[in-house]
């Protein structure tokens, strides 16, 4: 690792641990509660986490299709192990998406899950999608194929998604949609908050991401040389 | 390409019907799934019109897996894969032939399956018309189904445990795309509404199947490139 990735590094650690404080603080003290129109008032406030994880697993999987895509047409190994990388990471940011929202949901509306709300139902399809994405990904012994064959899985997830979500307006929805409803938008000092949160764990993913493709590629290094080892024991 | 997948399709069917190895099994694997379904609800109240649909597209879902794996496996075991792959024209054809095999197939067991269904659940068809409605939506999921099916068993050819990669692979993706709506719309259908009133479901079956088609066209080369 060259001085200047060094940097980068170290500015971007040291960037995310101060605005995970902040983003902490300004969901839990600074964000005003909301009275009018929920029944658990300060249970919301999980909120600004379960968006923001939401959305960082879905840049997750979109960063892992477009590598993918790039895969597929460079055959470069990086892009692979960044879209493998990517996924496992987006999938853990799915489920805290999920849990976060069951104990929302079993404060404000008294179930931990609605089956019927469509928007409950794809995000699990999604998460399901991805599991099986790394599931596969353990199958397949030889390491081009593998990128190969999960490359195709990982672009039919993404494509599937996106059209899926859109498509389910034909059915019953309760999810809330925050951002902008017929009742107005969010106050301006909670979706200061809501953005701190979403930068900040934005920024955490990354930092994870960098972690884990060079736990992957020490990992590669380490076959390669066993390989050659072997090689040469042989002889 | 169009006349490849029409010699490659006729010829997995002409393969398929000399022995019926797959057709057999299918069809006795679906006459089992409707009984199981009928057995296990024999001591409590069948509502035939709530119980029917579900049973029904598990049955597609879990049969059609069957011909779907065959089609691949069939190729791999008898090593005459690499002399498909030799066949002059497109990689896609490969595709489109195995999917129309595998779909003629799989309408063949449904079929059966909704007639097992209609005898062994005592339903009965208002008349030709809500029959063809139903046909229509398991022809459109069917198509679904088979088309993002078949690029997904090609996929698990490659890996190891293939039965077992093939449903892992495949429900999560159809879940929500093919079996939502599928289900909805067949039940609404057997409850005696009009095919007019589940278009919005029929809609969504259609978006699907041309995407996974187009899609599966698009990536199939890249899967079986040796």
């Amino acid at each position: 690792m060259n001085l200047a990735t060094r940097n980068v590094r170290m500015a971007l650690f040291g960037a995310t641990l101060p605005m995970l404080l902040l983003a902490v603080y300004m969901a839990l003290v600074y964000a005003p509660s909301v009275s009018v129109g929920f029944a658990a008032p300060n249970a919301q406030r999980i909120f600004y986490f379960h968006v923001a994880a939401a959305w960082v697993s879905y840049l997750a999987f979109f960063i892992t299709a477009g590598c993918s895509v790039v895969y597929l047409k460079t055959r470069s190994m990086a892009f692979d192990t960044v879209a493998s990388s990517s996924a496992e990471i987006g999938l853990v940011f799915c489920t805290t998406a999920i849990i976060t929202g069951a104990i929302w949901a079993r404060a404000e509306w008294g179930v931990f899950w609605r089956w019927e709300d469509m928007k409950l139902f794809l995000t699990l399809v999604l998460w399901l999608v991805y599991m099986s994405y790394i599931s596969v990904r353990g199958m397949v012994a030889a390491r081009e194929t593998r990128g190969r064959i999960s490359s195709v899985f990982g672009i039919l997830g993404v494509l599937c998604i996106p059209l899926s979500f859109s498509a389910n307006r034909i059915w019953a929805q309760f999810h809330p949609t925050v951002i902008a409803t017929s009742q107005g938008s969010l106050q301006p000092a909670m979706l200061a908050a809501l953005m701190v949160a979403v930068v900040s764990l934005s920024l955490f993913y990354f930092c994870v991401l960098m972690i884990r493709v060079d736990i992957e590629n020490f990992h590669h290094a380490v076959e390669e040389l066993k390989e050659k080892l072997g090689d040469e024991a042989d002889e | 390409m169009a006349s490849m997948a029409l010699q490659i399709a006729r010829k997995d069917l002409l393969v398929e019907f000399r022995t019926k190895r797959t057709l057999n099994s299918m069809l006795l694997f679906s006459i089992l799934v409707i009984l199981a379904f009928r057995f296990a609800f024999s001591t409590t109240k069948l509502d035939a019109a709530v119980v029917a649909p579900a049973a029904l597209w598990i049955t597609f879902i879990l049969a059609g897996m069957f011909a779907l794996s065959a089609g691949f496996a069939r190729e791999k075991d008898q090593d005459t894969f690499q002399a498909l792959l030799l066949c002059p024209g497109k990689r896609s054809s490969i595709y489109l032939g195995k999917m129309l095999s595998s779909f003629v197939l799989i309408m063949l067991v449904e079929l059966f399956s909704l007639a097992a269904m209609a005898v062994f659940f005592e339903y009965d068809f208002a008349g030709p018309a809500q029959f063809a409605s139903v046909l229509v939506v398991m022809m459109l999921g069917t198509l679904g189904f088979v088309g993002v099916g078949t690029l997904l068993s090609a996929i698990a050819m490659n890996t190891q445990m293939r039965e077992v990669m093939l449903p892992v692979l495949l429900l999560p993706l159809i879940v929500f795309t093919i079996i939502m709506p599928a289900v909805t719309a067949t039940s609404r259908l057997l409850n005696n509404e009009s095919i007019l009133d589940v278009s919005a479901e029929i809609r969504l079956l259609i978006t699907f199947a041309i995407v996974y088609i187009v899609a599966a066209i698009m990536l199939f080369g890249y899967v079986i490139e040796e």
